[in-house]
């Protein structure tokens, strides 16, 4: 098989510019039938503005796109469905308040409609089937899409795109949304594009993955392509180092290991049921990061929002160092406590509205002065913490919903920082952050523990949770089924076990 | 190079539409101005007129400043009118016990009607604009019921409606609601709920109370409109307050505020709309312009002024 009859997809000095901003700068990619293509880079490098624009979402400013050796120029996502590219996008892409039909045939709903009248039963019977085509059978098509779990939504997501049976796919930033059981779906799924002759651009952060599932590698950095690595030159420390363009210096996880435990309890929750979640106790120490882990439908999404007030819990109580119960987040806000959504789109952050104003909006209280709030303090608290979390923007009165992806986290990130709250829970925090912040953020969250502070870290990532934790709970069908001690001897295989 | 300046050019195309965007309302207000100083041949601007606009200005004014936190909170209140009425009203019949009774009764009974709106809004979780309605109903029926007709108050309490004091008045909730709205937790609150209530909630803003408190504060700048409102006619009807609810959000919209909420609500907007809505006023009455005709172009510009002010950023790319 030679090379060039295989390409299916070609980019030619593909530029985009917001602004003052080159997100891609003659950007070449050439995407072959039957491969799967990882595209890596750090945060703000540029790739969701690639594949927006494959994708029809976007226009770029000048270069030239080819499919299948046509010329190709989507006028638009429904231009580029039709001419078999499909997008998973990395935010959240279902739209609320209509079914999950709805939203898997949103701009196609004419297929199903008969002199203007949509049969909704048809409709509906067709989305089902669409589910069950890519093995998901437990998600009614007739619901509204708001009642689904945020991973489930992202299911919907994939039914979506794949109903067409596109013949490129590109998965932006998707696994880290999606629950264990759900990422192995949608290895099963690349396959299956695969096998069919298509290919797929893959996004995503984690290295191990893209090194087990890619079969070649594009990787970007500030917009500008650095590197094509075919699967026999793939090495981790290589591409780290080719995505930020320096060794990665110093440790990653934690490094220290048996501690003491400080016998102070901070946060407690005393047989809390909600949901999912029936009868769990456990308790919070000073200076103790202590890691919740678990399949994301086990509960421990709920349990942090239980645990900050978000939801009553129905059954039991949660308590602060002092005995005080948690009445609301408002509360526990003001008592020491801070809390990081795994939606982050929707529940962590304020579009539609400047990092500046995202950052000191938890500390507004602290920074004023007789009630009264300087508009110096504010930059100065913003500008000290952006700095600091390394967001990449022109300046803190950049909108968020001009942010990369994991550039938005570390503005979530920041306003907690910025608050200087004691007791931290942390509901996936390094969601769509590349490997170097990573790191900054483990040795962040390390000086935190060191400074007395206490941290509840919930996450899927197994690694991430022994690299970090002093103490692992894991919780199964919302009861705790085990807890380990951090030790030099943990492994995953371990954990797993009392998961499944 | 070319590149550079195309780019440069760009930037600055999309700056100029920026600043257009920003300053619609500051053109609107100077075309307005000059339309009918145009078409009343000079006397809109006149001595005599001034007062006219002054005075139309003030009640819209004080309630357009205290509005700014409810629109920021993407809510709106369609009761404010009814509250001039109601406490209009019920200021009138406390002159009967007391005249000293007047103006804490109507302040209390606007910030009552308020807190009711802040409690259907907030915790009962009624869309603010379908509450309000039904609230402004149920006080306009009141306010009929009881006054049956009008209630008069002493002629003596004419001295309340001297340009000092509502230049006073005007100024002290100026200042109040300047610095709540720029330079406190809770007009940043009010903004946070309005541009992601869930956001808003998970970075220790207590989104209930702060609704609550919104409406409530509107409730109580209606009492004192209300209070001025009745010093100057010297009777309390049925009529008082008819169609204020409009007349503020009109101003506000004109000034530029969205209707979405959240940070592109500007303060400043509620003085310039409210002086755009005077002078509006002010000059079709002047030039003889019968009130139901008046009606029908406000009822215009309204739709103009949502259509050409909608936010397109919000409905944005989604990445
Ligand atoms: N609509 C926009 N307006 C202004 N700037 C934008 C816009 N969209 C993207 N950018 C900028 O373009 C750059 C590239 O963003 P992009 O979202 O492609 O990054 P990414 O590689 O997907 O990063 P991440 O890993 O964080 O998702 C960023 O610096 C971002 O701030
Ligand atoms: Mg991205």
């Amino acid at each position: 098989m030679g090379e060039n009859d295989t390409c299916l997809f070609r980019a030619e000095k593909i530029c985009k510019s917001f602004g003052a901003v080159h997100a891609l700068s003659d950007f070449d990619i050439t995407i072959r039938a039957g491969e799967i293509r990882g595209l890596v880079g750090e945060n703000g490098s540029g790739k969701s503005t690639f594949s927006s624009i494959v994708a029809g979402i976007q226009n770029c400013d000048s270069g030239k796109m080819y499919l299948e050796g046509k010329e190709y120029v989507p006028s638009g996502t429904m231009d580029a469905v039709n001419r078999g590219v499909s997008m998973v996008v990395q935010e959240q892409g279902t739209i609320s308040r209509i079914s999950v039909a709805a939203n898997i045939f949103f701009g196609k709903e004419t297929m199903f409609s008969r002199y203007g009248v949509l049969n909704v039963g048809k409709m509906n019977a067709e989305a089902a089937k669409a589910l069950h085509a890519i093995g998901v059978d437990t998600i009614q098509s007739d619901r509204m899409i708001d009642q689904l779990t945020f991973e489930d939504r992202k299911l919907v997501e994939l039914a979506r795109a794949l109903y067409t049976s596109p013949k490129i796919w590109i998965i932006d930033e998707t696994t880290t949304a999606l629950t264990v059981a759900g990422r192995e779906l949608l290895y099963k799924l690349m396959q299956r594009v695969k096998d069919g002759g298509g290919a797929i651009l893959f996004i995503s952060h984690d290295i191990d993955e893209i090194m087990d599932k890619c079969d070649s590698l594009t990787v970007l950095r500030d917009g500008i392509l650095t590197a094509n690595l075919e699967k026999k030159e793939f090495q981790a420390d290589k591409i780290r180092q080719l995505m930020i363009g320096r060794e990665l210096s110093g440790h990653y996880y934690r490094e220290d290991t048996e501690e003491a435990l400080n016998p102070e309890v901070v946060l407690e929750a005393r047989d809390v049921s909600a949901g999912v979640l029936s009868d769990i106790s456990l308790q919070l120490h000073r200076g103790e990061i202590l890691g919740v882990g678990g399949l994301s439908d086990c509960g421990m999404h709920t349990l942090g929002k239980v645990l900050f007030g978000l939801v009553k819990p129905e059954e039991g109580s949660v308590l602060t160092a002092g005995g005080e119960k948690v009445r609301s987040s408002s509360w526990a806000v003001d008592h020491g406590l801070g809390y990081v959504s795994k939606n982050r789109d929707q529940e962590s952050m304020m579009m539609i509205c400047s990092i500046k104003d995202n950052i000191c909006l938890p500390s507004l209280k602290n920074i004023a002065s007789r009630g009264l709030i300087s508009g110096k303090k504010q930059r100065a608290l913003a500008d000290t913490w952006s700095k600091k979390m390394e967001v990449k923007a022109n300046s803190i009165d950049t909108f968020c919903n001009t942010l990369s992806g994991g550039n938005k986290q570390k503005v979530v990130l920041a306003k907690w920082m910025g608050k200087g709250s004691d007791i931290l829970i942390l509901d996936c925090p390094t969601r769509g952050i590349d490997v170097g912040t990573k790191a900054a953020i483990y040795q962040l969250i390390e000086k935190l523990k060191n400074e007395g502070k206490s941290i509840l870290l919930i996450s899927e990532e197994l690694q991430e949770l022994i690299g970090m934790s002093d103490r692992i709970i894991l919780l199964k069908d919302g009861r705790v089924s085990g807890e380990f001690l951090r030790k030099e001897e943990l492994t995953e295989a371990k954990l797993i076990q009392k998961m499944i | 190079m070319m590149e550079n300046s195309k780019e440069l050019s760009l930037a600055k195309r999309s700056f100029t539409k920026e600043k257009l965007r920003n300053n619609f309302a500051f053109l609107g207000l100077l075309l307005v101005l000059i339309l009918f100083e145009i078409a009343t041949k000079g006397k809109l601007l006149g001595q005599r007129n001034l007062m006219n606009i002054f005075n139309n200005f003030f009640g819209i004014a004080l309630c357009a400043m205290m509005y700014s936190f409810v629109m920021a909170l993407g809510e709106l209140d369609l009761s404010v009118g009814a509250i001039v009425g109601f406490s209009a009203a019920m200021a009138a019949f406390s002159s009967e016990i007391s005249i000293f009774l007047i103006l804490p009764t109507a302040l209390f009974t606007g910030l009552a009607v308020g807190f009711l709106n802040g409690f259907a809004t907030a915790y009962l979780r009624v869309e603010s604009f379908i509450g309000t309605l039904a609230v402004s109903f149920i006080f306009r029926g009141l306010t009929t019921y009881f006054l049956n007709g009008s209630v008069g108050i002493p002629i003596a309490m004419r001295i309340f409606d001297k340009n000092e004091i509502k230049i006073a008045a005007l100024a002290a909730v100026l200042i109040i609601s300047c610095l709540l709205y720029e330079s406190c937790a809770f007009g940043k609150h009010c903004r946070a709920v309005g541009a992601s209530h869930e956001a808003a909630r998970q970075s220790g803003v207590n989104v209930e109370r702060t609704r609550l408190l919104a409406f409530t504060m509107v409730g109580a700048v209606c009492g004192l409109v209300g209070f001025f409102t009745l010093v100057r006619a010297c009777t309390a009807s049925s009529k008082t307050g008819n169609s204020f609810e409009f007349d503020v959000l009109l101003a506000v919209l004109f000034g530029g505020m969205p209707l979405s909420g959240g940070w592109p609500v500007k303060y400043r907007a509620a003085m310039i709309g409210s002086l755009a809505m005077a002078v509006l006023k002010s000059g079709m009455s002047l030039m003889g312009i019968d009130g139901l005709t008046q009606q029908i172009v406000q009822g215009v510009i309204l739709i103009a002024v949502v259509v050409i002010s909608f936010d397109r950023r919000n409905a944005g790319v989604i990445k």
